[in-house]
This record gives structure tokens, C-alpha cells and sequence, in this order.
């Protein structure tokens, strides 16, 4: 019997309840996913009701465009994306979007991340949490989920230049902050 | 992306289980929106008007 196979079936499965609006299905796909994606939210956002906020609407989301699901691709990926997404729109309407705009100078950039790796995952993301929701998001999207600073730029409405620059100020902001987590 | 590899695998995967409730509250906002679908008006398209 080809496990993989009857694997794909029951995603299948999943995907074609869901879109048939049953409530188990839509159910167990939150239980599969929510852990990650709830993840996900608590780095683009700065407290946990506003990551609880884009959940709700990530899921809602989901399932009001399932059937949009091509099976391009892996499914979570496309989830992970309405997420991001998501996390983006709510950080546009809440934002002070100053931050994003503002010109920053960053006189050295220091790539060393060796100081991270001393640090538990859950102290990472308190760390993240701090930062500015313009640089959390330009950090996020650009170092966590990969987007090139041309997708960035497109996304948040900047351009590639300011999203480098929210990098560059990003990682060094962040490397303070882990050392001095460190060091306290 | 090479910088910053270790983070990123390390941030990619991480699992936060999401506070008790959270499903029934997505579930009422499915419902509430399957319900203002419903209670949506048709849309009537006028036909064009006759010289």
C-alpha cells in the first residue's frame, strides 16, 4: 500500500470538506495548522490579542479561499502566505507608518549572528516582539519566510531601498538587544 | 538568503499553541459570514434599454 498516496487522498479529503463548509473538516485542518500559524503571528504582531486577531482572520481566510488551492506547491506554504499576508494588512491598518518611511543610517553592519544561538527560541521571539512593527515585518519577511526585498517593497508599499535599510537597522537593533539579554 | 540561516531555521517551524476558544471564535465568524451571505440581496442586472 502506498502510504504517501493515501497521504495526498486525505489531505484531499480535508481540503474538499473544508470547501464544502463542514464545520469537522474546517476543524481539523485549524488543529493541524493553528500551532505554526499562530507562530507566525506572534512574530508580526506585538501582543497576543492582535496575533490572536490575525489567526481568526487568517483562518476565515483560508477557508473562504480554499478552492482557489491549485496544489501548486505545498498547502502549508500557501497558508503560511494568507498569514504573512494577513499579519501585513492588519500591521497597515494599525501601524504608525512613519516607521517604515523613516530614513535610517546604519553605520556598520554586522552580520554576525553567533549571539542568537545562546538564546531559547521563546527569548528570540520576545526579542522580535520589541522591535518596531516596521522593522518586525521587513525582519520577519526577509530573514524567516525569505521574500526578496522586491516582494518586500511591493508588500509594505516602500521601496527596496527603504526595506534594506529597515534591515540593516533591524538586525542591528536586534543584536543589541540580544546581548544585552545576555549580559543582564 | 544565506544570512541570518541559523535564525531562520531555527524561528521557521516553531509551534505556539493558540489560547483555548480560539476555534469557536473562528467557527461563530464563519457562521456570521455564511449567514450575510445568505442574507445577501441578488444582484439584478437591468436589461438594456430599448430605442
Amino acid at each position: 500500500m502506498n502510504t504517501s498516496s493515501n497521504h495526498i487522498n486525505s489531505d484531499r479529503d480535508l481540503i474538499l470538506g473544508c470547501i464544502d463548509g463542514d464545520r469537522k473538516y474546517q476543524e481539523k485542518l485549524y488543529n493541524i495548522h493553528a500551532a505554526k500559524m499562530y507562530s507566525v503571528c506572534l512574530r508580526y504582531c506585538s501582543n497576543s490579542d492582535d496575533a490572536q486577531d490575525v489567526l481568526q482572520d487568517g483562518f476565515v481566510k483560508v477557508f473562504k479561499n480554499l478552492e482557489k488551492f491549485r496544489g501548486e506547491g505545498s498547502f502549508e506554504g500557501w497558508i503560511r502566505r494568507i498569514f504573512v499576508n494577513t499579519a501585513i494588512e492588519h500591521y497597515r491598518k494599525k501601524a504608525n507608518l512613519v516607521s517604515i518611511t523613516e530614513s535610517v543610517e546604519v553605520t556598520h553592519e554586522d552580520n554576525n549572528w553567533s549571539a542568537f544561538d545562546k538564546l531559547v527560541e521563546k527569548d528570540l521571539l520576545e526579542i522580535i516582539k520589541k522591535l518596531s512593527p516596521g522593522y518586525r515585518a521587513v525582519f520577519n519577511m526577509y530573514v524567516i519566510e525569505g521574500y526578496s526585498h522586491k516582494e518586500i517593497a511591493e508588500l509594505l508599499n516602500i521601496n527596496e531601498g527603504t526595506s534594506k535599510s529597515q534591515l540593516a537597522r533591524a538586525k542591528a537593533l536586534l543584536q543589541k538587544m540580544v546581548i544585552d539579554n545576555i549580559n543582564n | 538568503m544565506t544570512e541570518g540561516n541559523n535564525i531562520q531555521k531555527r524561528l521557521f517551524d516553531i509551534e505556539t499553541a493558540p489560547p483555548p476558544g480560539m476555534w469557536s471564535r473562528i467557527s461563530d465568524q464563519l457562521d456570521k459570514e455564511a449567514e450575510l451571505k445568505k442574507t445577501e440581496a441578488p444582484v439584478f442586472v437591468m436589461p438594456p434599454a430599448q430605442e
